[in-house]
């Protein structure tokens, strides 16, 4: 906490002085590049690295709303410049931990007992530090092996703060009404972030559905938390930055990427409930072979409608049926009915294009996601969204997309070779039930 | 300042919370290999735990024993910097009785500013004593009481040379 600076003063002095900072290095860069009557492609490369080097710093220490916008940035890269998304990927797995004493009397005033007395042992070091908490290693008097996530201080209350800050950046990189929507969809969920005896809820719902042959959840511990202490069984794992240090094998990352890319499918047909928060810091590649699966503080529920429509997208897409294409999107609140935008027509085209794009793994029995063009089109693509700057779809739209979008990353980051012919008819399935309905 | 009476048995539980804070973090395990900032929060959040334990403290109470709350406080900062072997040898030498009896006054108006904090949890408290102990850590184990000393020395010689 002694670098846990709480006050809303405090935090907007810091997020104050980046932004002038990374606001000064542009608008010198744009200075330089009018003086020399060119745009320097390479000095703007490394002024995007700079700069997404001070904003992380400045979001680790702020940690709340700014380091989860840094790890939500980081898994889009068609949102920011690549080089960017790079630094801020570090936001998926380290940010530096609060005092230990604070730690053990945190535990105190939510469990009631110190730590030793109520573990056989607690590491007093956090072993993760991330947005809203920390989470450190214990053992129960059984010998189980825990993970006990503590919540910093006034989290709650710097989120408001926060929004200000989140908006000094994000007008920039994304325009001003996009970045409203976004920043109020992260608002909203970080909130309920906040509350961890929702997250062992969510924690008790995905173990039950999911723990198996292919994926393993943690266990809730509801004698040992509170809505700011978070206690579950531990799971020993590599992280994906681990796991590809070792120089896996091509069969090893096909292993897990079929993993990572039934985990998605698997989520089809489960309440219109989907797993929001794919980024490679909530996997584990565990020694027995299954996909390790943490962190269920940001699960989204959509309203039924919605969900379907987003899945009939796959129907529409694959059909390639302009008239069922923009129908669908239009039901997602993507598209004016009303067709008074006037960049409407460009907007469905565009959307053709990258949807069907976006399923191309659908139409092959095996899809290698290693293949170089795939990923630089998809952030194309991704880049030339932008260019509609005005604000489109429902809120519900984000944090799906960010699920499909993170998943992709992750697969191509792996280089993953991944069998979709059974997915293809899990959605086929499904639809064919929603549309019966 | 408002004093009142507190009686015999409920001033000697009080003033003995300094004593027991520090036993008690003593027992924590791992407890050699905590730094000052730790060593002293931790010190600190035991003592409010054990002050709410006590029950229903009052600034007319706190007054009542703040003599005595002090000076069993400034003999446990004692203890506090004699066992830490991280801080430098010349900064040791800055630590005159009078400095833990400054510390220990500061140590009872934290209490005091925990009495009249509303936050939630006593947020507000949580912070201060993790900041405060953050920047009091940064100063022992720096040079810049070393530095502080040796410009002292010299101003002193320089004017001794200037009166000679």
């Amino acid at each position: 906490m002694s670098d846990f600076p709480s006050s809303a003063l405090h935090r907007s002095g810091i997020i104050a002085k980046t932004g002038l900072k990374v606001g000064a290095s542009y608008a010198g860069q744009h200075l330089k590049d009018i003086l020399n009557g060119k745009t320097d492609v390479e000095a703007r490369k490394s002024l995007n690295k700079k700069n997404a080097e001070r904003m992380f710093k400045d979001f680790s220490r702020l940690r709340g709303t700014a380091l989860k916008l840094a790890q939500t940035m980081s898994l889009d890269n068609a949102l920011i410049p690549e080089e960017m998304a790079e630094v801020m990927a570090q936001a998926q797995y380290s940010v530096p931990p609060i005092n230990k004493a604070l730690v053990r009397t945190l535990i105190k005033r939510e469990l009631g007992k110190y730590p030793e007395e109520i573990f056989a042992k607690f590491e007093p070091d956090a072993i993760a530090a991330a947005s809203i908490g920390q989470v450190h290693r214990a053992w129960l008097h059984d010998g189980t092996a825990v993970a006990v996530k503590i919540q910093y201080p006034n989290v709650r209350d710097t989120i408001q703060t926060d929004m200000g800050i989140a908006r000094l950046f994000m007008d920039r990189i994304i325009g001003k009404e996009k970045a409203e929507m976004y920043i109020e969809e992260v608002r909203l969920k970080l909130l309920e972030e906040t509350d961890y005896l929702n997250e062992g809820a969510n924690l008790t719902h995905y173990h039950q559905k999911f723990t198996g042959a292919k994926f393993v959840t943690p266990q809730w511990l509801p004698e040992y938390s509170t809505s700011k202490v978070l206690t579950m069984t531990f799971l020993e794992g590599r992280h994906m930055n681990e796991f590809l240090g070792s120089n896996p094998s091509q069969e090893e990352k096909n292993h897990f990427g079929q993993h990572f890319w039934d985990f998605f499918h698997d989520q089809i047909d489960f309440s219109y409930t989907v797993y929001a928060d794919a980024h490679p810091g909530n996997f584990l590649f565990m020694p027995d072979g299954r996909l390790g699966i943490l962190d269920f503080g940001c699960v989204k529920v959509s309203p039924p409608d919605f969900f379907n429509n987003y899945i009939r997208l796959f129907d529409v897409h694959m059909a390639d049926d302009l008239a069922h294409i923009r129908n669908v999107y239009t039901a997602l609140e993507m598209v004016d009915p009303n067709q008074t935008r006037s960049d409407d027509d460009a907007f469905v085209a565009f959307a053709r294009a990258f949807g069907n794009l976006f399923l191309t793994p659908y139409r092959q029995d095996v899809f290698d996601f290693g293949i170089a063009d795939f990923s630089k089109d998809v952030a194309r693509y991704g880049r030339e969204a932008t260019a509609f700057t005005e604000p489109r779809g429902s809120r519900h739209f984000i944090f799906v997309t960010r699920l499909h979008v993170g998943l992709y990353r992750i697969l191509m980051q792996l280089g993953a070779q991944v069998t979709t012919s059974e997915s293809r008819a899990i959605l086929a399935s499904y639809l064919k039930t929603v549309n019966a309905a | 300042m408002t004093h009142t009476h507190t009686s015999k048995e409920r001033r000697s539980k009080l003033v003995s919370i300094p004593k027991r804070s520090y036993e008690a973090i003593e027992a924590i395990p791992d407890f050699q290999d905590l730094t000052l900032s730790e060593t002293m929060s931790q010190f600190v959040y035991q003592s409010l735990d054990l002050f709410t334990e006590a029950g229903d403290l009052t600034e007319a109470q706190l007054n009542d024993v703040q003599s005595s709350l002090q000076k069993n406080t400034a003999k446990i900062f004692d203890r506090i910097i004699e066992r830490d072997g991280r801080i430098p040898f010349i900064n040791r030498f800055v630590f005159k009785p009078f400095v833990f009896d400054i510390m220990a006054w500061q140590y009872v108006q934290l209490i005091r500013f925990w009495l009249t904090d509303d936050s939630e949890g006593s947020e507000q408290t949580l912070a201060l004593v993790d900041k405060s102990t953050a920047l009091f850590q940064e100063l022992v184990y720096s040079g810049v009481l070393d530095k502080g000393m040796d410009l002292g020395k010299f101003v002193y010689s320089q004017l001794r040379g200037h009166k000679a």
